[in-house]
């Protein structure tokens, strides 16, 4: 009987080696690693050399410049931005980096769009934002605690199994020599910051605006909240000071996600209750910080210009060297009535009927007219406020004009589909 | 609690440790509030409906049996209680629905969730109740036990149906079941294959179905045709798939279900189909409509009636739409043609001749599928108009998945052929496997452990895609 148990757990034994080497060889053969992985791999190698981390999503990874920060602060500066990083990921990036750094300040950004998930209801694509973060982990209680929290329960498996997100490519023959020859290149290119300026390509949705990217009731969900108190607790056992910021985005985005002011009283009424810091650099006064249409790439992520201009201002108001009363609205709907009157873009839509309408989006309501032009030819307005047309597939430079008071003459290059 | 999801899998594991580890005497009531929580993973409120029909059958049971003048009024009175609960939550919006088209009126929908598992664990409990008012068995007065049948989990939400004379003794013997390694084993092997039939074959294939379905005004024939092929397959693997990850689950606990099918698309006639695809509810429908009806007992017109009825109730049961109708009434129909004309049961030695019948079958049945998979009446009309178009063709279909999971499909496919066609010619997997070497062995069972941990698919967007017969 004894024996009959020693050679059944041998043979279990050898069954667990048997698949523990076919994962090896299903990882080697089909495991891309994503170009934006390289955050904890860097951390580990830091060495109590942070000693100000950054965290949040693209915005943090775009918006601060790590190098400039040290130079100015004479303070080693990590930035572990990272797409679509939520908050469970940032906590813990955080853990992990305090295994090994003496952290003094962390930095974490608020963009309304990130945090308002659960687990549950993480997709594929979410979830590979996850997984360039714990892939890179060691093993370690967190690890696993990190992995049951962050992916759905349906998603375990791929979160614990590696091999299992991608085996598939196994079956494909091109994708299979496509990443055994990636494997001879292990240097991961270094992202750079892009220098894409906006108002020099097409700057309008021509479709209904996404539903996905406005406003909620909810901009942050439970999970998210959870892991936000988490963050500010271990914040402080570990005698760190916690500051949430919310980098600049684009007039035009936020003028068309809904009211937001109402997110921002939700994440002050946070930071209030836990006693922390928090900054939205989009109430920053024009004279303080001024990034115009030129300082981004896209409707909210900065651009090497205003990436260099938004980190020279943080320094100075982190430095103390100017006052914040003196630099930020207290909402945006005060500075959108005194800020001058400005047109921050515009939306092309099909109505019902198959034609296009302009919609502008402007700091407040104001009187103004268009001219649309295709192939060097003016195109015939009509509707009410003459904002209709009706137009295919195809190029079409639309200007917007104001009156004299307002002073406003802007054109965009627009590319309509067609739907 | 879907069973191929990892809940289930620590559910069971949790299960299957107690089972062994406790007294004998015990088992049942893990067994029963096991089967409860199960239940009510979906809904807490599911498991009251499920308790009600559990009393209601119980007492007519004992009363049909203490009473055998008035047994006809007990009996009357279990099956019309659980039809009309069945009726209410799974008919009640059709019926309504079908009222006011007909009278113009405006009666307003009922809002009603339809609880999981009812047109099955009403059919058990309706077929409890005949069997004792048929003197097949004595009604059971061990109300736990009782319970135990009508809500034991793998064969709850989706079956299959269970007989009380098959299930009443097992349940009963496993006071003196041993841990039996062998079937143990077997259990485990045939949830692996359910899970495979499901994870990795039934998954893809819903994506290529329901892009082709869901946007049926861009195909015409050719990508119709295929989807719907591709959907008989579809729907066989998610079926067969559940109904074995149940079979396996219950012989781990050393309880046997019957088998629900015997590879079907091997069949050869419309009548052989039915006597291998969902089994316990062909059955089911002969024992306890078919012959209480007549069955062929009252000349050959009045048998082709009754044959007509089972399969447009047998329709029905499977869905609240007039689609379902027809695809019950199409079997039917066939059904009665083949008696008529005597195919059903005309045996064929020729290879060529026995493979055109499969052929022929197959292609009745698959358009039959048509009508089973379309959302309502008007989906299957607009289809079946699709279908005279010759808008698409080939690539349509290839384009809904990328050439790494057509290539996992069709191995998968492959080895379902394979593994359907030895079972078909007798074969046991089991037994060819337990006869090869422990290294062939040991690369099956690592082979199964990739596939079902490397290849698995759950969806696209990680919801564990419910089993289709859930619906019912």
């Amino acid at each position: 009987m004894k024996n009959k148990r020693i050679v059944m757990s041998i043979k279990i034994l050898v069954l667990i080696l048997c698949v523990v080497l076919v994962n090896k060889i299903i990882v080697f053969c089909t495991y891309e690693r994503s170009e934006f992985a390289g955050t904890v791999e860097q951390i580990y190698g830091m060495n109590d050399n942070i000693d100000v981390l950054l965290l949040g999503s693209s915005h943090a990874d775009v918006s601060f410049d790590e190098k400039l920060l040290s130079e100015l602060w004479n303070k080693n500066v990590f930035n572990a931005g990272t797409p679509v990083q939520k908050l469970d990921v940032s906590y813990y990036i955080l853990k992990e980096a305090l295994k090994t750094n003496d952290i003094e300040k962390v930095y974490l950004d608020m963009f309304y769009y990130m945090y308002r998930d659960n687990p549950e209801s993480r997709t594929n694509a979410q979830l590979e934002f996850v997984y360039i973060v714990s892939d890179e982990m060691k093993w370690s209680l967190d690890k696993v605690k990190f992995l049951l929290d962050a992916c759905p329960t349906e998603g375990l498996i791929n979160g614990f199994v590696k091999g299992s997100r991608d085996a598939t490519n196994i079956m494909d023959l091109e994708t299979f020599e496509r990443i055994i020859k990636a494997k001879r290149h292990t240097k991961l290119p270094e992202a750079a910051n892009t220098d894409d300026v906006i108002s020099e390509r097409e700057y309008s949705i021509c479709v209904r605006t996404e539903e996905d990217y406005q406003l909620k009731k909810d901009n942050i969900s439970d999970y998210s909240y959870k892991y936000l108190e988490k963050m500010v607790k271990l914040c402080r056992e570990e005698n760190i000071e916690l500051v949430l910021v919310t980098t600049p985005m684009t007039d035009y985005q936020l003028s068309i996600i809904g009211n937001y002011d109402d997110y921002i009283s939700d994440v002050r009424e946070f930071a209030d209750k836990m006693d922390v810091y928090y900054r939205d650099y989009n109430l920053c006064k024009h004279e303080t910080l001024n990034v115009d249409e030129g300082s981004f790439s896209d409707i909210h992520h900065l651009n090497s210009k205003g990436t260099k201009l938004f980190t020279e201002t943080f320094v100075q108001l982190e430095n103390d060297k100017i006052k914040y009363e003196d630099c930020f609205y207290d909402t945006y709907q005060q500075k959108m009535q005194e800020i001058n009157p400005d047109c921050f873009g515009i939306n092309v839509f099909r109505t019902e009927e198959g034609d296009r309408e302009i919609i502008p989006v402007c700091s407040q309501n104001m009187e103004l007219d268009y001219e649309v032009i295709t192939q060097g030819e003016s195109i015939n307005l009509f509707g009410e406020k003459r904002n209709k047309f009706k137009a295919e597939e195809g190029e079409y430079i639309i200007k917007v004009i104001s009156n004299e008071s307002f002073g406003i003459s802007k054109q965009y290059r627009v590319s309509l589909g067609a739907e | 609690m879907l069973f191929n999801s990892v809940q289930f899998g620590i559910f069971f594991i949790i299960i299957f440790i107690l089972y062994y580890s406790i007294k004998k005497e015990w088992r049942m009531y893990l067994l029963l509030v096991a089967s409860y929580y199960f239940y009510m993973q979906w809904n807490v409120k599911y498991s009251l409906l499920l308790m009600g029909i559990t009393g209601l059958s119980y007492v007519v049971g004992i009363g049909i049996d203490k009473n055998e003048k008035r047994k006809k009024v007990w009996l009357s009175i279990g099956c019309i209680g659980s039809i009309m609960l069945l009726i209410f939550f799974k008919y009640s919006n059709f019926l309504i629905e079908n009222i006011n088209h007909f009278s113009r009126g405006n009666i307003p929908a009922i809002n009603i969730i339809l609880p999981v598992g009812i047109s099955f664990y009403t059919f058990q409990a309706i077929g409890y109740m005949v069997d004792v008012y048929r003197k097949d068995i004595k009604a059971e007065k061990n109300i736990c036990k009782y319970a135990l049948f009508v809500s034991y989990f793998p064969q709850l939400a989706s079956g299959p149906i269970a007989r009380a004379k098959n299930l009443f003794y097992q349940i009963e013997s496993i006071k003196e079941t041993y841990f039996d390694i062998d079937k143990v084993y077997k259990g485990l092997l045939l949830m692996a294959w359910g899970l495979f039939e499901k994870t990795i074959i039934s998954n893809r294939l819903s994506i290529v179905v329901d892009q082709i379905y869901g946007n049926y005004e861009e195909y015409g024939l050719i990508p119709i045709t295929l989807a719907t092929i591709l959907y008989g397959v579809q729907i066989y693997c998610d079926f067969d798939g559940y109904t074995n990850v149940a079979r396996g689950c219950s012989r781990v606990l050393g309880i046997e279900l019957m088998c629900n099918f015997r590879q079907p698309y091997f069949s050869k006639s419309i009548h052989e189909f039915w006597d291998r695809w969902h089994i316990s509810l062909s059955s089911w429908f002969q024992d306890y409509l078919y012959i209480p009806l007549g069955g062929n007992r009252k000349g050959k017109y009045r048998k082709y009636i009754n044959v007509m009825l089972v399969f447009l109730v047998s329709g029905l049961w499977h869905g609240a739409e007039w689609n379902f109708l027809i695809w019950g009434g199409i079997h039917g129909a066939i059904n009665v043609l083949e008696e008529i004309f005597h195919l059903g049961k005309r045996k064929c030695n020729s290879l060529s001749g026995k493979i055109r019948n499969i052929i022929v079958t197959f292609g009745i049945v698959d358009f039959a599928w048509l009508f089973f998979r379309a959302n309502d009446m008007n989906h299957a009309v607009e289809l079946i108009k699709q279908m005279c178009r010759t808008t698409g063709d080939f690539s349509d279909i290839i384009v809904c998945l990328d050439r790494a999971q057509w290539n996992v499909l069709f191995w998968g496919m492959l080895l379902l052929f394979v593994v359907d066609y030895m079972r078909y010619k007798g074969k046991s997997i089991y037994d060819f496997l337990m006869k090869q070497e422990i290294w062939f062995r040991y690369a099956v069972y690592i082979g199964i452990i990739v596939l079902l941990v490397y290849f698995q698919m759950y969806s696209v967007t990680y919801e564990p895609h419910q089993f289709i017969y859930f619906q019912f």
